[in-house]
């Protein structure tokens, strides 16, 4: 295992490391903001000294991961999907017993998420079998077991249920697929059979309060104070908070309890309604900087294998940056997906960081092999 | 450098739709920011503040309406509302019959209430105002359970004096959604419905204001965000003297019927009772749908002014119109007789009775007043004609409003030989005349014209409209001419003679006979429906009158015999205040010199 030296500290990737640093200040600025006089919360920073204890822990983790080649975790992927599916499983078997849906782990203090962990792990087993199989991907078997490799952790999590999760995988995979190489008809026919089944999956799998989610994201003005609320509470603080914004915790719709889940899922709500466009624009053209040179990275990466990786990983970042800000602005329906780096959470910041630090650590190696 | 290392052209390509990708979506987000942040960055403003902005209106206090000498009629107290703001009510389903149960009333009530104002999500609809304080803490206590239901304080319309002078002051009620609709008033506001309260409603009501407060998004309060006071209405100063009214209505006490006391000099009215009455105050609070039927549906009609609304024949009072008719047209002399036997022949067929059966003998115009004699003002009658006692009833103000600063008042009937024919088709007969000098048959008035028309005799040929506003806002009401016709000073003299013979030299009015030398005119009235309205119309002094009292009691039975003794009480009264008022001044001038 390759330990830290001086050079491989100078070529960190300074965007990321800058952009991954902003983001943090911002994330605890804006929980301070969302959390400081809600009252639903009993303790008044609680989030806030949480949060800042998980960027530290994570930032570590960012440091370290950097480090450690990625080849490392390509080597232990089947393991971690081994562990994702086994910990989906436990979760779908207790979790149906006790609560009917759940999500989390609790281990003491700490609640621990395994859709986070199975992004990671996922990513990784992906990018292993496609390095494993070049040339046998395009087979009808070789697709057959890609999509049973995918197929089996992303419906253990759509039975959870989290939509959410499971959205992000479509376009990682995708473009995991289509930059290893797959031939573009393949592909077509593939993502074209999905959207064809879509409406299966509507009516038959899912949950009412999902189909609600999505008639109510069609139409939120037919139950605003039920399943409509999020929605039109998220857009009203957004657009109410103009060019400038109304201020930190000056934001009537975040402070008052009217964006629900404002320091998780809708803290880009916050942002809006605070910092108004500006703020939200340079959040943006923060996660753009990401993952340009996240794009960037996959590009010059040394070997087919980093390739791939790297552009998971920047694939899951860029469905998820969307699929979370476009939901509090009313572009897509609402669904739990939290926003990188900024959401209060601390599996999502760190398995967030982890992927980042396997980002930061292609990058080394290319500098390494270049220098 | 590593550019050789990225495996081929395809890759290349396929790169650039991941650049794509991303540009697109993040372009996408960028739109969307700029379209609700920028362009709809109004709406989604308003909307943000209506969403933690509730209203709860501050219903303006009304004016408080005095007496003449500063009693207070009708005020306004605190009491507590409780009202609904609808944005605010999450559980509907739950609340309403909870809140229902509660406050003791439907639930349709509820939903229509917030049915009728439903375009104000963000306002609080009131819903039963006049709270008990066992009910707020009921709700207070429940304050969990009941998200949007709020309870704050309001000003309720009072009166100190219950039922006395009702029929003037009249009463308010709750707009309903008709009103509301035409006018600017809002659902819970109040508007008067009748009397004063209803005549001067734009006078009395004054401005709503509101106040603002900030909510969370479980409508809980956070704080306020300023109060916008409401304007109290205007005061209003009545020409009822409150303690000669209180007097009025004691005497009263148990008849049913009319009195009115007035200045003959100015037409400002010192005391109005019409009765069976009402108690004002029961309509503050919420009333109870059975209660409000049984009041409307009561036979008695508690609800009517009679004095203004109330139409009757006038009877004998009415004989100073024929009286004044004769002398005027010259017919006859004020010593010119008639003989009453009890009983008058006209024609072979038909005969008519004085009220005294053994008849009164030979009488002049006088005597025959005083003695309210029938068959004398018979003769008089027929000898004038009734198109001429139509005439001089007119210009007395029989057939017209007197215009009192009350809505309700009916303007009676007077009848000629051309409205017979053309309303029944038949021709006056002399029996018509006959009765309608005496004020039977066809002719009917309100109890205030009643009054009038002898206010005509006391100021040589002139009355005053009748009025209620002694000032608003410090400006005082302007007497204003009602009726005003010449009439010859001899018979004004003669007329006047034989009202003070009435009271005070054996007539029917002597019960009325005081010190304060009144004069005045008894009638009983013939009632088709049972016993006699007995009435008396008086004034006094004599010599220089200032006060004149029309005092009318259905089914009173004779008019000397009880109504007369009720408006010497009155006219009494009237005296006795004036001394103990004058007394009080000397006491304190006394004291000031001192």
């Amino acid at each position: 295992m390759p330990l830290l030296e001086r050079q491989s500290i100078k070529s960190l990737n300074k965007v990321i490391i800058i952009v991954i640093a902003i983001l943090s200040v911002l994330s605890l600025i804006m929980i301070y903001s969302a959390t400081s006089t809600s009252e639903a919360v009993g303790f008044k920073n609680n989030f806030f000294v949480k949060q800042a204890i998980w960027i530290v822990i994570s930032f570590a983790l960012l440091i370290i991961v950097s480090t450690i080649s990625y080849e490392v975790w390509i080597g232990f992927s089947p393991w971690m999907y081994y562990i994702t599916i086994g910990l989906l499983l436990i979760l779908l078997v207790v979790g149906k017993n006790v609560f009917g849906s759940v999500r989390w782990f609790h281990l003491g203090p700490v609640a621990f998420q395994p859709s986070e962990f199975a992004k990671a792990a996922l990513v990784l087993m992906l990018t292993k079998f496609i390095a494993d199989n070049k040339g046998k991907i395009d087979l009808l078997e070789g697709m057959g077991k890609t999509f049973l490799l995918i197929g089996i952790p992303m419906s253990l999590i759509l039975l959870q249920p989290d939509l959410g999760t499971t959205l992000i995988f479509i376009p990682m995979v995708f473009f995991m697929l289509f930059i290893s190489g797959m031939k573009k008809r393949y592909l077509i026919t593939t993502f074209a059979l999905l959207a064809a089944l879509a409406p299966l999956f509507y009516f038959f799998l899912m949950k009412d309060y999902q189909r609600k989610r999505i008639t109510s994201f069609l139409n939120p003005e037919a139950d605003p104070l039920g399943s409509g609320y999020s929605l039109i509470q998220s857009k009203i603080a957004v657009g109410s908070g103009g060019l400038f914004g109304k201020g930190l915790f000056k934001g009537t719709q975040s402070q008052l309890n009217f964006i629900p889940e404002h320091h998780t899922d809708f803290i880009f709500s916050v942002i809006g309604e605070e910092l108004g466009f500006v703020g939200a624009v340079i959040i943006i053209f923060l996660y753009y900087m990401l993952i340009m040179e996240g794009i960037k990275i996959a590009i010059y990466a040394k070997d087919r294998a980093s390739t791939i990786l790297a552009t998971g990983i920047v694939a899951i970042f860029i469905t998820q940056v969307f699929v979370n800000i476009g939901m509090t602005l009313g572009l897509l329906p609402v669904v739990g997906v939290p926003l990188p780096f900024l959401s209060y959470g601390g599996s999502s910041l760190l398995f967030s960081m982890f992927l980042a630090g396997i980002l930061l650590n292609i990058h080394m190696s290319i500098k390494k092999f270049s220098s | 450098m590593a550019l050789e290392r990225v495996q081929d052209k395809e890759q290349k390509k396929r790169f650039k739709l991941l650049i794509t990708f991303g540009s697109v979506l993040i372009g996408i987000i960028f739109l969307r920011l700029f379209y609700i942040q920028l362009i709809s960055y109004r709406k989604y403003k308003n909307l943000a503040e209506n969403n933690s902005t509730r209203t709860v209106p501050k219903r303006a206090a009304r004016g408080i309406i005095f007496d003449r000498y500063g009693e207070k009629l009708a005020d306004s107290v605190p009491s507590y509302t409780v009202s609904i703001i609808p944005v605010d009510l999450k559980d509907s389903e739950k609340v309403i019959p909870m809140l229902a149960r509660i406050l003791e009333i439907s639930e349709e009530e509820i939903k229509q209430k917030i049915e009728n104002q439903r375009q104000k999500v963000f306002e609080a609809i009131k819903i039963k105002g006049d709270l008990k304080s066992s009910v707020i803490s009921i709700i207070e206590e429940h304050k969990p359970e009941l998200p949007g239901v709020i309870i704050h304080t309001e000003a309720k319309r009072n009166y100190p004096n219950k039922e006395i002078a009702a029929h003037v002051i009249g009463y308010v009620g709750e707009v309903n959604i008709n009103d509301v609709n035409k006018s600017k008033l809002s659902v819970g506001d109040t508007v008067g419905r009748a009397g004063i309260e209803r005549k001067f409603d734009a006078e009395l009501r004054g401005v709503n204001g509101a106040s603002k407060i900030m909510v969370n998004s479980s409508g809980k309060e956070i704080k306020s965000l300023g109060d916008d006071p409401f304007t109290k209405g205007t005061d209003l100063v009545l020409t009822i003297d409150l303690k000669l009214q209180k007097a009025a209505e004691e005497y009263f006490k148990g008849r049913r019927g009319v009195i009115v006391c007035m200045n003959p000099g100015n037409g400002e009215i010192y005391a109005l009772v019409s009765k069976p009455g009402f108690d004002p105050n029961v309509f503050c609070g919420q009333l109870d749908k059975r209660e409000w039927e049984k009041l409307l549906n009561d036979p008695e009609q508690p609800f009517l002014n009679r004095a203004v609304g109330g139409l009757y024949s006038p009877g004998s009072v009415f004989k100073i119109v024929p009286a004044v008719t004769a002398l005027e047209k010259n017919k006859l002399k004020a010593d010119d007789v008639f003989v009453c036997r009890g009983t008058y022949h006209y024609g072979k067929d038909w005969t008519y009775d004085c009220w005294k059966t053994d008849g009164h003998g030979v009488l002049s115009m006088a005597d025959a007043v005083a003695q309210s004699c029938d068959i004398y003002f018979y003769q008089l009658g027929l000898t004038v004609t009734a198109d001429r006692i139509s005439e001089y009833a007119k210009l007395f103000g029989y057939g017209s409003l007197t215009g009192i600063d009350l809505d309700g008042e009916k303007a009676g009937l007077v009848p000629t030989p051309v409205w017979k024919k053309d309303k029944f088709g038949i021709p006056w007969f002399p029996g018509n005349t006959i009765q309608y000098t005496i004020g039977q048959g066809y002719i009917t008035a309100n109890p205030l014209q009643i009054l009038s028309t002898y206010d005509i005799i006391i100021n040589n040929g002139t009355s005053y409209k009748p009025h209620l506003i002694k000032s608003i806002n410090g400006k005082e009401t302007e007497k204003a001419m009602l009726k005003s016709f010449a009439i010859s000073a001899k018979t004004l003299e003669i007329v006047k003679k034989s009202l003070w013979k009435t009271v005070n030299l054996g007539g029917t009015g002597g019960k009325a006979k005081s010190v304060y030398g009144i004069a005045g005119k008894t009638g009983t009235v013939e009632n088709p429906h049972g016993l006699s309205h007995a009435t008396f119309a008086g004034y006094a002094p004599f010599a220089n009158p200032e006060v004149s009292v029309l005092v009318f009691i259905e089914g009173g039975g004779s008019g000397g015999e009880n109504a007369a003794p009720i408006g010497k009480q009155v006219i009494e009264a009237y005296f006795k205040l004036k001394k103990e008022r004058y007394a009080a001044i000397r006491k304190t001038e006394h004291k000031e010199l001192k």
